[in-house]
């Protein structure tokens, strides 16, 4: 059935109804029964307002019209029957509705499938496998909404960023924002959350490099050497080619944490050769040329393997 | 046209109106004129509001805007006629001049320096009062999971506020307003960032929540980017990372705050296949992106739209915002 078609039943309805609606209330049919004054009052305009809704096609408020109206007056069998053709005629025609929408969704035609899959709901609102159609087609929506933006994403990789999101352009500027201000800890923060959308801006990974260096350098002055060290690492990740970053400074840090631990393993070893192994090992982790760790990790291995063999 | 039926209604409902007779100006059960399984319909008495007859005939003073909705007033006057609906006979709001939708607003920062990101105190106190002053209803963003069921009517001009991210603004600025209001919020925080200089702690967020006002729900463990694998992530990895971003939040919130968990927030709206089904699998009801735009009673519950609110936007864009009606003409 074609959309038009529907349209044709649909005023053939109204006319129905409508000449059911209108005729004249018969006080004397009414039956004997208890009403109050405010429900007889009442009456007449709800009745009104029920056939203004049917002429119009309003077949769901015509309804909660009828149904006020029986509820009124629950003896008076004309209004039930209003209730029950006006609720026939709804049924039918949503399920015409229906037809035509799943039709239309068969044939790929979105928007005639929601409108009449819609229009089904509009009459019959608590039909929960309609409002399960729509969804399909509200879902197939936003989906290619999504596909689109993260296709651009996508192609983002290792070039300068345009159209770039409003929320992350934010982050990028809170960024930038936050390292002229010194925090390069909420620098970092905010540019990474603009990375993760556009993890090839050669811009913001720069950015981002020398919010980590600076860090590190800071780090560096407090003794943190060992965070200094991580983020020295993470600014070259960035940019391999960080100025500020050159091999000194890297090389400067595992010098000074290994004879960190060397002083460690020195302490530990009169007490602890277990531990002073550990400190002298790590001391050569970072320095592999530091030959006082090397020398003292022989000797404490030698002392090691006596004390063992006493044991023994 | 809705509104124009609307008034229609209120008219004749209206004119129905009697005034009460002398001695019934009492509120109570002897004002009933009919009760039937769909309706009761009364006449108002002296004292009758909306909150007082909710709570007498649907059991709960909450849902006086089932009544005020239905009658399309927000007060009574002695002898007017009041019809209660006892059943949900629209619970997703689809009529025939058009339908429901409901707008999920997008906050981020508070504070002083006005930014696109940064909406001033002042601002936002604005703009709940416009909502206020235009008979918007904020709901819960819980309530929206019924709603997309179709199985639980919202109020017309259902409004949703949300803040992203967890930042200490929302209970310095935010908070207080919304208390003086009386309007529920969701925040969507990210575990990582509580804590942080500019975060929310948790004692902050226990003390949201336990107004009854604040909802708090995940925004991922690390703000990072769901909707792609990064470089060099190979998919082993980038399944994991999900994983640890869609459970490390649910576990944190359920933990220190002891509330449950149904909405996910995705960083910079992104998400795929992958990640909704993980967050289906995690019992997440809902979830939200930032695709501007209102929701039907029929929209996807795991790609909600919500539209960000600017601080450089005046109050004219706000409103613009808040679309809480499509008109079709569906006849």
């Amino acid at each position: 059935m074609t959309a038009a078609l529907l349209r044709g039943c649909v005023a053939l309805a109204v006319l129905v109804l409508t000449a059911c609606a209108s005729q004249p209330y018969d006080e004397s049919a009414e039956p004997a029964q208890v009403v109050t004054k405010s429900a007889k009052t009442a009456v007449t305009p709800h009745e009104k307002l029920a056939t203004s809704f049917t002429e119009q096609g309003l077949f769901a408020d015509a309804l909660l019209q009828w149904k006020i109206l029986a509820t009124l007056h629950p003896d008076d069998a004309r209004y039930k029957t209003h209730v029950r053709q006006t609720e026939d005629l709804i049924a039918k025609l949503a399920t015409q509705h229906q037809r035509v929408g799943n039709s239309a969704l068969d044939k790929g035609d979105y928007a005639t499938a929601r409108h009449e899959l819609l229009a089904a709901l509009a009459l019959e609102p608590t039909r929960a496998e309609l409002l399960e159609a729509l969804r399909r087609i509200e879902y197939d929506r936003v989906w290619r909404i999504q596909s689109a933006k993260l296709e651009k994403l996508k192609t983002t990789e290792d070039r300068k960023v345009t159209g770039v999101g409003e929320q992350e352009r934010s982050y990028f500027e809170l960024g930038t924002l936050m390292f002229r201000e010194g925090d390069y800890t909420g620098a970092v923060r905010e540019i990474q959350k603009y990375l993760n959308s556009y993890p090839g801006d050669p811009q913001a990974k720069k950015l981002i490099s020398d919010a980590y260096a600076k860090l590190a350098a800071q780090q560096r002055q407090q003794g943190l050497l060992h965070n200094a060290l991580a983020n020295v690492e993470q600014a070259k990740r960035f940019n391999t080619d960080n100025a500020t970053i050159n091999s000194k400074v890297e090389q400067d840090l595992r010098a000074a944490l290994a004879d960190e631990y060397y002083e460690k393993g020195l302490r530990a070893q009169r007490s602890d050769l277990k531990l002073a192994v550990e400190m002298f090992e790590k001391a050569l982790e970072y320095n592999p040329q530091h030959t006082k760790a090397r020398l003292k990790l022989a000797e404490a291995q030698r002392m090691q393997k006596r004390l063992e063999e006493i044991g023994k | 046209m809705r509104n124009a039926l609307a008034l229609s209604v209120a008219l004749v409902l209206c004119a129905c109106a009697t005034p009460a007779p002398s001695g019934r100006a009492k509120p109570g059960p002897e004002s009933v004129v009919h009760r039937s399984n769909d309706f009761i319909v009364l006449t108002a008495a002296k004292g009758d509001t909306p909150a007082a007859l909710a709570r007498r005939h649907l059991g709960d003073a909450a849902k006086a805007w089932v009544i005020e909705d239905f009658n399309n007033v927000r007060e009574f006057t002695p002898g007017q006629e009041v019809v209660i609906p006892l059943g949900t006979p629209n619970p997703a709001g689809i009529y025939a001049n058009g339908y429901q939708t409901v707008p999920i607003l997008c906050y981020h920062r508070f504070g002083g320096d006005k930014s696109k990101m940064v909406v001033t105190p002042d601002d936002f106190a604005r703009q709940m009062e416009y909502l206020a002053q235009h008979d918007y209803r904020v709901v819960r963003m819980s309530d929206l999971i019924e709603f997309l069921q179709g199985k639980r009517a919202l109020p017309k001009r259902a409004v949703v506020v949300t803040m992203d991210d967890g930042y200490k603004s929302a209970y310095q600025h935010a908070f207080p307003t919304l208390r003086r209001f009386g309007f529920p919020a969701t925040i969507f925080v990210y575990s990582e960032y509580v804590g942080a200089r500019e975060g929310l702690t948790w004692k902050e967020m226990q003390e949201m929540v336990a107004s009854g006002l604040v909802d708090i729900q995940p925004h991922s463990k690390t703000h990072s980017n769901l909707g792609f694998a990064q470089p060099g992530e190979d998919d082993a990895a980038y399944q994991q990372r999900i994983q640890a971003e869609i459970q490390v939040p649910l576990r944190d919130i359920s933990k220190n705050l002891n509330i449950p968990v149904h909405t996910f927030a995705y960083p910079y709206g992104d998400t795929n296949k992958d990640v909704i089904d993980q967050l289906k699998q995690r019992d997440y009801r809902l979830a939200v992106t930032v695709q501007p735009g209102s929701n039907a009673a029929f929209a996807y519950p795991y790609m909600l739209q919500r539209s960000m609110v600017f601080g450089d936007e005046d109050l004219d864009t706000f409103a613009k915002q808040l679309g809480a009606f499509q008109d079709v003409d569906l006849r």
